[in-house]
């Protein structure tokens, strides 16, 4: 499962697509938007996205995990819009039947999705606004 | 060659559109892609070099890529998402 949403995001709906019975660890992330960034107080976040090939992208980095660690499943939510303090920009559920691959496919897939999903954040601040960019990697 | 460039997050403000059209002879590339829209707009030139291309929803490495009537292209700016 590879999905963009507009609206409120859900872990139990990543959670319960990637379940079966032989799976042993379920991994999950979520990317959360928090109130102060660069010294600065947030007050709300903006994303945009290229929707076709950020689907293509986040695809082709689960198909890298699925490919490298035994996995079971990976699904991605990413959510776009207007977010509020608190709301869950992303989730991320990977699962497999032991916990190490799971663990380390789950680093790999949020630091991978960061540097290359082409995914917009624009932060807005009391006096100001920016579009950021993620550290390269 | 008529060339369609989807932009986003803040080429979008500076281009004051979601896309922007250029002119191309034949054998056009990414180079007089970028070139072209550096002229056009001055003021996003550092957003511009920092981009990346994007050509039928794959990256592109490079700019000698020479662009096909009827490719999307995509300007992608240094991404955030996460």
């Amino acid at each position: 499962m590879i999905e963009i949403w507009e609206k409120t995001l859900s872990l139990d709906t990543v959670i319960t697509k990637v379940s079966a019975p032989h799976v042993g660890a379920i991994s999950t992330f979520s990317g959360i938007v928090r109130n102060h960034n660069l010294g600065k107080s947030v007050r709300y976040l903006e994303y945009e996205c290229y929707a076709a090939m950020a689907e293509k992208e986040m695809a082709t980095i689960r198909d890298y995990a699925l490919q490298h660690w035994a996995l079971h499943d990976i699904a991605i939510i990413h959510r776009v819009g207007r977010l509020e303090i608190g709301e869950a920009a992303v989730v991320i559920a990977v699962a497999s039947a032991h916990r190490e691959d799971g663990l380390v496919a789950l680093k790999y897939t949020i630091d991978t999705l960061k540097a290359t999903v082409p995914i917009w954040k624009k932060e807005y601040w009391a006096d100001g606004s920016m579009w950021l960019e993620n550290c390269c990697g | 060659m008529k060339i369609n460039v989807l932009v986003f997050a803040q080429l979008r403000e500076y281009f004051g559109s979601t896309h922007w059209q250029a002119d191309l002879p034949a054998s056009g590339t990414l180079n007089d892609l970028q070139k072209g829209m550096i002229t056009a707009f001055p003021d996003a030139e550092a957003v511009i070099l920092a981009s990346r291309f994007a050509v039928n929803q794959r990256y592109i490495q490079g700019l000698d890529h020479v662009l096909q009537a009827g490719d999307e292209i995509a300007l992608i700016p240094p991404v955030s998402g996460g």
